[in-house]
């Protein structure tokens, strides 16, 4: 077919400059053909950049690249600001009109956005606006395809992760590593033989044009998707949704992507392989598609979970058509299936599969106790089988919600809980020096210079980013502690402190039971002697009873002198406060101030605390339970959020007097129609 | 006196040239010989270098030393907490143009200066900058380009106090430090107990008034460096050293265990960069062919990318493979 013959093109060229990342090369070229953007992240030196390049150098299309840092402007991005004046009519007054003169993202074809998670929000808002869109001020733009790329967002890179609204108008989404790191070491004997030579530039000829991706585009339409194909489908997701647990908490399977974008990413799958008619094996191409949008164990399983889909389609199949027309079936569909090598053996597959399933079907007959047939109805019902048990409890595993919804705090440096769908807000200071010039808005400072005035014109506020910053652990070693539990929080604690010496963060360390135990070295609370805190952590004796009020009076004490954000109270503990004041007043309003932000972990089986949730909700801190689980361990689940309308004001007007001691907090929970505290 | 200087195109004359440059070195700072030699293939392979050590160990001065013997357009700029971008690209220019009878087009611009214009640029105590000053140095440092034109910089040379509570900066990112291909930690010939380098370092600058002018003279020039690119290429690779890269890459993957979690062993920074300064060491000798010794040279591209007590072993790991690929 001539169009897959053009696009092999453009692959050769690929294959010419990159060695290996065969899924990346596949997905550019779906890109380019099904006009969808693409997202890839990598670590460095992976060849990301070079790819896109390549990609882009070999169609012939207008071709913008920029190269994202915490200053991208945004006219860089779109282009100049033209300013526009008219008298008015009456000659008492002026129209001062604002536009922008189109350039970079708004003229090209084809975009290539490095580096993307590193764009400052108000840069970032107006670009994935108009990526989703194709338009700008209500004009089509001609763009086709945007790749972007991006490191893995994480504290060592300084960037910030897209959120899953930005994500998701990247259609096709995909990791990428490198040949060292995933140890292909032929791949890598091959990246030095090939850049073995001198430094090139990359020159590819340029034989695609817009034309042709635009035929490719109108041939994808007319790509046949059997009822088969999408029954499959429909299958597939039945299985993420139900069998595996995907739900909006921990998925983004949006409607637009999934039942418009990936239906027509199969049809040019098919295209690509040069085929006119989907194929269930073309459903492949969600693997594409799903990498950032199911949770990381769902994706690595959607091989199996594919195969699965492909077998009880076929199974669904035989059951329709039954024993005798299956040959004539088979016959079909061999005849469909054309005389290339590689739909032959694609045949082959199938009838191999066909065979088994009969099989099974035959001995199912015979009456015997397991078979294969049974196993399969039991999937197609629903019943989880035992290896897709995501949602057991497994303690150690689960840990990781804890550090990484930390984790996240931490990077988003302040207590600050807001989500921004479109990306962070721009905001505005006050110009202090001339050096700020580019920051300014241009018709700002274009009327500015007009009319010369002592206050000068606004800049965007610009953020550093914060590296530091101090997390103080405050941990309960009262009797109720003792064994298990502490042993548990003591592995906790390693792990927090590994999280805080990867941001270099300073950690202070507090034990607490009717006391407060605060560890000071050479005079000092905050320290980044690490080891040195989770030695301590490690030698712990549990005794007394639980007073919150002391522990976090000394916590925030220490936090008075300190920076102005970043700053995190992590507070450990199993129990109810029997002593000081349990409300613990003071040390919230000290916290607020602060702008401290306390997390809690409420360790064990009883209900836990209310006060907890209060404390770590006014301070915007996240808030977790640890449940013991039947293998031993301790499950660390979310805590939810007391949100319910009116609950908080309720809370606050006047009930907060009425509150009863906390022994009494089981009904006051019940008065409050809180949530429970566990799920 | 000095030999004329010839840009002979023969391997032979551009390591001549260069080994002039190290003798040049030499002269003023005792001691630091890897990191002379570091510096001195970084310059070849025109690769960034960045260089950690504690203050008063000469990392300054040995790469100011080099800038002016290079005799390049150079550009030194040290860093500080209120480091402004304009300091670095040059300054902010709005221009504003008719663009039609009542409309003004509005350009903010940049007029080019430091970094943009300069072949050679040394940069003091790099993590005290500013993080937004910083990510558009290190963003045109690693593309070496602005703005979409190319820029004249061959090398840059980072300097760096090591990240501790005790100096007010902070570590750069892994994504960052890898555009430094070449990164040397240095240590004062004091630490080190390098006695009799610390004599002559007090005889060197107690019986001369050096410090008050070190005026190195201009060795090489623009030309030499062209010449030197150029034959960098030509140099060979044989077999036998690109089997030994892999063979330690592996055995530092499989044996001791390095991931993405831990280093940074980046398909760029190994299989394409290292290549290249071993040639460039394989030139500096004199010779148009690596061989396997020069494998060695790894050992000044580990010293951040990889877990410290792996770096301090990389000579005995690179000895090792040696002998596997000898038998």
């Amino acid at each position: 077919m001539y169009i897959a013959d053009e696009l092999r093109k453009i692959r050769r060229s690929l294959d010419s400059y990159v060695i290996g990342h065969e899924p990346v090369k596949e997905s550019i070229l779906l890109a380019l053909i099904a006009r969808e953007h693409v997202y890839l992240e990598g670590e460095p030196g992976c060849a990301k950049t070079l790819l896109a390049e390549v990609a882009a150098h070999s169609v012939n299309l207008k071709f913008y690249f920029n190269q994202f840092h915490r200053d991208t402007r945004l006219a860089e991005l779109i282009g100049d600001v033209v300013l526009e004046r008219s008298e008015l009519a009456d000659g008492k007054g002026e129209v001062v009109r604002q536009r922008v003169r189109h350039g970079g993202v708004l003229t090209a074809d084809l975009v290539l956005l490095d580096d993307i998670s590193r764009a400052p929000g108000e840069a970032l808002n107006v670009l994935l606006r108009i990526l989703n869109e194709r338009k700008f001020q209500s004009q089509p733009i001609p763009l086709i395809t945007a790749i972007a790329t991006t490191n893995p967002t994480g504290a060592a890179y300084y960037n910030e992760p897209l959120d899953p609204a930005n994500l998701d108008r990247f259609t096709l989404q995909l990791k990428i590593t490198g040949a060292i790191s995933t140890q292909k070491w032929q791949e890598a004997r091959a990246i030095v033989d090939r850049y073995d030579g001198p430094p090139e530039e990359i020159t590819v000829k340029q034989t695609v044009t817009a034309d042709l991706l635009a035929e490719a585009s109108r041939a994808i339409q007319g790509v046949v998707l059997p009822p088969m194909v999408m029954g499959a489908y429909r299958r597939f997701l039945d299985a993420l949704l139900n069998k595996y647990g995907c739900n909006p908490s921990n998925s983004l399977l949006t409607d637009r992507t999934m039942l418009v974008k990936v239906p027509r990413m199969i049809k040019a799958l098919a295209l690509l392989q040069g085929r006119t008619t989907a194929k269930v094996e073309d459903l492949r191409v969600l693997k594409y598609i799903l990498t950032f949008r199911v949770p990381e164990e769902v994706y690595n399983m959607l091989d199996e979970i594919l195969q699965d889909i492909i077998e009880e389609q076929e199974l669904a199949e035989l059951e329709q058509a039954g024993d005798e027309e299956l040959e004539a079936q088979q016959g079909q569909d061999a005849a469909q299936e054309g005389e290339s090598e590689e739909q032959a053996a694609a045949g082959e597959g199938e009838s191999d599969s066909v065979d088994d399933l009969l099989e099974a079907l035959n001995s199912e007959d015979s009456g015997s106790g397991e078979h294969k047939p049974v196993q399969l109805q039991a999937n197609s019902s629903g019943e989880p089988s035992s290896r897709y048990q995501f949602n057991a409890p497994q303690s150690v595993k689960n840990l990781e919600l804890l550090l990484s919804r930390i984790n996240g705090r931490l990077e988003r440096n302040n207590s600050d809980s807001e989500v921004h769908p479109g990306g962070s807000p721009r905001t505005w200071k006050r110009m202090r020096s001339f050096d700020e010039l580019l920051d300014t808005d241009p018709a700002e400072i274009a009327n500015w210079m007009d009319w010369i005035h002592p206050s000068l014109p606004r800049v965007y506020r610009r953020e550093k980013k914060y590296v530091g910053g101090e997390m103080v652990i405050v941990r309960d070693v009262s009797q109720s502690m003792e064994g298990r539990y502490a042993r548990w929080t003591s592995s906790v604690v390693t792990k927090l402190v590994d999280l805080v010496r990867k941001k270099r963060m300073r950690i202070g360390y507090i034990e607490f039971n009717h006391v407060s135990r605060k560890y000071n070295y050479a005079g000092r609370f905050f320290t980044r002697d690490y080891d040195k805190i989770v030695e301590i952590a490690s030698n712990v004796v549990c005794s007394g009873v639980t007073n919150y009020q002391l522990p976090l009076r000394d916590a925030l004490k220490e936090f008075r002198a300190r920076g102005t954000n970043n700053k995190h109270i992590v507070f450990l503990t199993d129990g109810e406060p029997t002593q000081g004041d349990w409300l613990v007043r003071e040390e919230r309003k000290m916290a607020k101030k602060l702008n401290v932000a306390i997390h809690t972990l409420f360790i064990g089986t009883t209900e836990c605390p209310e006060i907890l949730d209060i404390i770590s909700e006014e301070s915007g801190g996240c808030q977790f339970l640890a449940v013991p689980d039947e293998l031993g361990g301790l499950c660390v689940e979310e805590r939810p959020q007391r949100t319910q309308s009116g609950t908080t004001s309720r809370f606050h007007a006047n009930n907060i007097a009425n509150l009863r001691p906390p022994s009494s907090m089981g009904s006051l929970r019940g008065q409050l129609s809180m949530p429970s505290g566990r799920r | 006196m000095r030999p004329a200087l010839e840009s002979s195109s023969s391997t032979e004359g551009i390591a001549e040239n260069f080994n002039l440059l190290r003798r040049e070195l030499d002269r003023y700072v005792i001691g630091h010989e890897s990191l002379k030699e570091a510096l001195i293939l970084g310059l070849i392979a025109r690769e960034h270098i960045y260089i950690e050590g504690p203050p008063g160990i000469a990392k300054t001065m040995l790469a100011e030393l080099v800038s002016a013997s290079a005799n390049l357009d150079f550009y030194f700029y040290q860093f500080h907490r209120d480091t402004r971008l304009a300091e670095l690209i040059g300054d902010m220019v709005i221009q504003r143009e008719r663009d039609g009878e009542n409309t003004e087009l509005i350009v903010q611009s940049i007029r080019k200066g430091g970094v943009l214009t300069a072949e050679l640029c040394v940069l003091d105590d790099i993590s005290r900058s500013p993080g937004e000053a910083l990510n558009v140095l290190l963003r045109i440092l690693n593309e070496r380009r602005f703005m979409n034109e190319s820029i004249p910089l061959l090398t840059a040379i980072a300097t760096s106090n090591p990240t501790a509570d005790d100096y007010y900066n902070e570590p750069l990112d892994p994504a960052n430090l890898d555009r430094f291909t070449i990164q040397i930690r240095s240590d004062g010939l004091i630490q080190e107990n390098q006695w009799d380098k610390v004599k002559a370092v007090i005889d060197l600058y107690a019986d001369t008034q050096f410090s008050d002018r070190i005026e190195p003279e201009p060795i090489l020039n623009r030309e030499i460096f062209d010449t030197a690119y150029r034959e960098l290429h030509r140099v060979r690779v044989p077999e036998a050293v690109k089997r030994g890269l892999i063979d330690l890459l592996n055995r530092l993957v499989n044996q001791y265990k390095l991931d993405n979690t831990n280093s940074l062993i980046t398909d760029r920074a190994f299989l394409v960069k290292g290549i290249k300064v071993m040639k460039a060491k394989a030139l500096l000798e004199g010779r148009n062919t690596v061989v396997p010794e020069d494998l060695h040279i790894l050992a000044f591209m580990t010293t951040f990318r990889v877990p410290e007590e792996i770096h301090l072993n990389m000579g005995d790991l690179i000895v090792e493979t040696l002998r596997r690929i000898g038998e």
